[in-house]
């Protein structure tokens, strides 16, 4: 049978790029219609949390759900026993979404959106795969201190009270994502994958060493590393006077003479990161807020795949 | 080093304008928010170095390109004698003077100055302007023109009969000049440089702008010349008398044959006779009947032929009627009585007179249009205020000032009268020429640089001759002279035009037209209209110029050649420096005139190179630009995988 052929972006929003992909609506509007396109798109599902499919039996504890109580072997044994499904295999979630105030920017304002719309949308769209597959998904969301957070929640109600509080997120003060992140490794109690969505200008040192905390207490971690194109590209004028908005530190730079330099260094700082990152099982993905949103979204699954 | 186009530098100034600002003016530049400022200040701590090293690299290339820039607009030169020069106002004098055509060996002097001329205009560029000037010719206007109409003009130039006044010229054309827009400014001075041709002056003529002297080595021959004619000794003779024609032969230290000089009357050889060098001779010459008598001494031709002949004219005429009014003196009075006696004139009533002589200007205002009036002052200063009056009245523009000045000198002039010579004046007035009437007048003789005799015509158009002392012993010697009588016969006859022609005109000169007269013919036989001026200038030609009223001579004026002209003596090399200025610079041949015209002549121009170095330049300016471009491995793909 023949398909309508259609470009593919029309019926996959998902391969929209940011810019276009911000006049579509609210987040849970975009967020669920990049997730349909981006699971239309897929070969084979990756449905394995929606699965009702038998796994194994166990011994019923307080608190299981009665419906999932294998009557016939009560009948042989004697004993409760509960079925375990595939989706009781399915991880616990925590969304870590850095508002500090560098992820309010945006190179090109009005066209291109800040690293912080970025970073909502992506968390929506994940929460909303996670939570699909039978995943609990939780969020938390910091600049020098957490400042929001959602308990990891399996459920319809979860994505909608995620979207709730990621839609009001804002940008604000500087970053220090260590303290975020050891507060996080302590308050989380079951192992599970922490992503980490940020621009990851913070002090590199001490992020490294509180995402090692995290590794060490048995969390898989995945840092998708937001950048605006116009970070890695300096703006085509002469001479600039560059600001931090977080620190308000001034650099006077004549763009034409250290163009080059800049591009490097800037590649070159990436490149730290993933080399720091990975001996100790981080995944480290770099995300330009240019880049439509099922580029992240097929790195989570082949994490989440790799996970099992 | 100089520069063809220095204004050009003032544009390197305001193109620095935007280098300075962006060198010293940093804090202008735009604020812009950036959260990556970390990578930029690890990109300056880990590059500092090399930017920097660049940065120093690319403003020296940008600094030397702008510089370079400029010096190539404002036409860099280097020093030296090349074969370009600045653009150039340049006057070209070529003295075309009566002496320009000597012939020397097979070809004039005036070829010979043409073509140094030429040498000039091919030394020159486009951007060089000139103007000629023709020393024989000063009346010609000059335009100033490119090197094609300079050199159609040079070309064009013949040989003036006229005197050449160098160092006139030189003020002209030093006058030119300094009104020219050009920043570098020269004279060529071509001439033979008569000694003559530089009356005694108190300055430099050309003041501080240089002047390339052309100065031959070839010295100028030993010449031969009729240097004066004169008819009846100053008296022309009258209807049916006989004369004597009197030629004066140019002294020559070298040479004393004498010359053998043919007299020619009405086209008809009347004489022959021997004059030696520095004398003269006398023949005579038949009476003639009533009318206008042409002649001309002739000698054999030399090297310089228009000083090998000399003209005169007078009328032959019944004796001119004379009236006397005023108080004229004793000695006036009794050599008109002698004259008339001799038959030289016939004393009349001022209402029929042809010449009037007055003492106190009585009887002007009844005087026939066709007379002339020769007027004499009172000894009595305190009888001028009435003359002065009358002189306003009939519409003379001199005035007698009222206070005699005393002193002992004899007359002189280029002009003077045979019969004024060697007379001492002690007691004249001075003659003051008022600014209201403009007539045109001449001064026939001077005492100590003051006007003492001038003559003009009135603006009823009737000649006058005033006198600035009074015709008596205690205020000139004159009376007492032999002068006396000639002096009163050649007011009467010659100058009053009643008999004989004029003999002391100069070709160059500008001649009075008589006031009836409508049309002047030139030697050449052209006619040419009087104009409003009633002067008659460009008499570059030796030969009789007739006045013509219709068919009518009036007048018949003879010129000759400038006897100066035929002293081919040559300044010495000193005498340019001293008469021209210490700014001459002396060329003898032509491969020193080649280097000396232009003296601001420099080498090679430097802009091609210098766009050439600035090109490559900006090549250079490019790489180091673009240094550090190399693609290090670090693509998008490759940071997003």
């Amino acid at each position: 049978m023949n398909t309508p052929h259609t470009a593919p972006n029309a019926s996959r929003p998902d391969l929209l790029d940011a810019a276009t992909l911000s006049q579509l609506g609210g987040i849970e509007l975009i967020a669920r219609e990049v997730v349909e396109g981006f699971l239309m798109g897929l070969h084979r599902s990756p449905h394995r949390g929606f699965s009702a499919e038998f796994a194994e039996l166990r011994a019923y504890q307080a608190g299981d759900d009665l419906r999932y109580i294998d009557w016939r072997m009560f009948g042989r044994s004697d004993r409760y026993y509960v079925k375990q499904f595939e989706e009781e295999t399915n991880l616990r979630a925590h969304l870590l979404v850095d508002v500090s105030k560098s992820m309010g920017w945006s190179s090109d304002p009005g066209v291109l959106p800040p690293k912080l719309w970025y970073a909502k949308h992506l968390a929506a769209s994940l929460a909303l795969i996670l939570l699909r597959q039978g995943d609990s998904v939780g969020m938390a969301a910091f600049h020098d201190i957490v400042v929001e957070r959602v308990r990891a929640r399996g459920g319809r109600r979860q994505w909608a009270e995620l979207t709730h509080h990621l839609a009001a997120l804002e940008a604000s003060e500087g970053t220090s994502a260590e303290r975020a992140i050891r507060d996080l490794a302590i308050r989380l109690k079951r192992r599970g994958l922490v992503i980490l969505l940020s621009d990851l200008l913070v002090r590199p040192e001490e992020t490294l060493t509180a995402l090692k905390f995290l590794r060490h207490h048995g969390h898989e971690v995945l840092v998708f590393h937001l950048l605006d194109p116009g970070e890695r590209e300096l703006p085509p004028v002469s001479e600039a006077r560059f600001f931090d908005p977080e620190t308000n530190d001034e650099l006077l730079v004549s763009i034409p003479d250290i163009r080059n330099e800049y591009r490097a260094a800037v590649a070159d700082a990436l490149e730290e990161w993933r080399n720091n990152l990975r001996p100790h099982g981080i995944d480290y993905h770099v995300l330009e807020t240019d880049q439509p949103l099922s580029s992240a979204l097929r790195t989570y699954l082949r994490k989440r795949e790799r996970l099992g | 080093m100089g520069f063809l186009n220095p204004l050009f530098l003032f544009t390197g100034l305001v193109i620095g304008v935007p280098v300075f600002l962006h060198l010293f003016h940093r804090q202008k530049t735009r604020r812009l928010s950036f959260p990556a400022l970390r990578y930029l200040e690890r990109t300056e701590r880990e590059h500092a170095k090399e930017i920097r090293i660049r940065q120093l690299l690319l403003l020296l290339i940008r600094i030397m390109v702008l510089l370079f820039l400029v010096g190539a607009g404002a036409r860099i030169f280097i020093e030296g004698r090349g074969s370009s020069h600045p653009p150039t106002a340049v006057v070209l004098i070529v003295d075309n003077s009566m002496s320009s055509g000597l012939v020397v060996g097979e070809s004039r002097v005036l070829d010979e100055l043409k073509e140094i001329a030429v040498t000039s205009l091919e030394a020159s560029s486009t951007e060089d302007q000139f103007w000629v000037l023709r020393a024989g010719e000063p009346w010609l206007p000059s335009f100033p023109g490119r090197t094609s109409e300079a050199r159609a003009i040079v070309e064009s130039t013949e040989t003036s009969d006229a005197r050449g006044d160098l160092a006139g010229s030189l003020e002209r054309a030093a006058g030119i000049l300094r009104t020219a827009s050009f920043k570098h400014r020269e004279i060529h001075l071509i001439s033979d440089l008569q000694a003559s041709a530089f009356p005694a002056r108190g300055e430099s003529p050309a003041g501080d702008i240089p002047v390339v002297v052309w100065s031959s080595r070839q010295s100028l021959s030993q010449n031969h010349a009729i240097t004066g004619v004169s008819v009846g000794g100053g008296l022309p003779p009258l209807e049916g008398d006989k004369t004597e024609i009197t030629v004066y032969a140019l002294e020559n230290s070298n040479d004393t044959t004498p010359l053998s000089i043919r007299l020619i009357v009405n086209e008809q050889m009347r004489g022959v006779t021997q004059v030696p060098p520095g004398s003269a001779s006398a023949t005579t010459l038949a009476a003639n009947a009533s009318g206008w008598i042409r002649g001309y001494v002739d000698a054999d031709p030399d090297a310089l032929r228009t000083d090998d002949r000399r003209y005169f004219a007078y009328h032959s005429r019944p004796a001119p009627r004379v009236a006397t009014t005023g108080d004229i003196g004793l000695f006036a009075t009794e050599a008109i009585s002698v004259l008339e006696s001799a038959d030289r004139l016939r004393s009349v009533s001022p209402r029929e007179a042809e010449v009037l002589i007055t003492g106190m200007g009585v009887s002007l205002d009844i005087l026939p249009l066709s007379a002339s009036v020769l007027v004499t002052p009172p000894s009595d200063p305190t009888l001028l205020p009435g003359l002065n009056r009358r002189l306003a009245n009939e519409g003379i523009p001199w005035r007698y000032s009222a206070r005699p000045r005393t002193g002992s000198a004899i007359l002189g002039g280029r002009n003077l009268p045979d019969p004024l010579e060697n007379v001492r004046i002690e007691r004249w007035y001075d003659l003051e020429l008022s600014d209201d009437l403009e007539t045109p007048s001449r001064t026939l003789a001077e005492v100590s640089n003051d006007a003492w005799a001038v003559q003009g015509t009135d603006t009823r158009g009737r000649p006058y001759l005033l006198v600035a002392s009074a015709l008596d012993v205690s205020s000139t010697s004159l009376p007492v002279s032999t002068g006396m009588v000639r002096f009163i016969d050649w007011v009467a006859n010659e100058w009053a035009g009643t008999g004989m022609g004029h003999t002391d005109y100069e070709a160059g000169d500008e001649l009075s037209a008589p006031r009836a007269a409508t049309h002047v013919r030139f030697p050449y036989g052209e006619e040419f209209e009087i104009d409003g001026t009633r002067v008659v200038r460009g008499t570059s030609e030796v030969g009789f110029y007739d006045f013509l009223n219709s068919d009518s001579i009036l007048d018949v004026v003879a010129l000759n050649s400038p006897i100066a002209e035929s002293r081919l003596e040559k300044l010495s090399p000193e005498a340019i420096l001293t008469q021209i200025g210490e700014r001459a610079r002396p060329a003898n041949d032509r491969t020193e005139w080649s280097r000396e015209v232009f003296g601001q002549r420099q080498g090679p121009e430097l802009w091609w190179p210098l766009l050439l170095v600035t090109i490559i330049l900006l090549g250079i300016e490019s790489l180091v630009a673009s240094a550090g471009r190399v693609d290090r491995g670090v693509t998008r793909t490759a940071n997003t995988s």
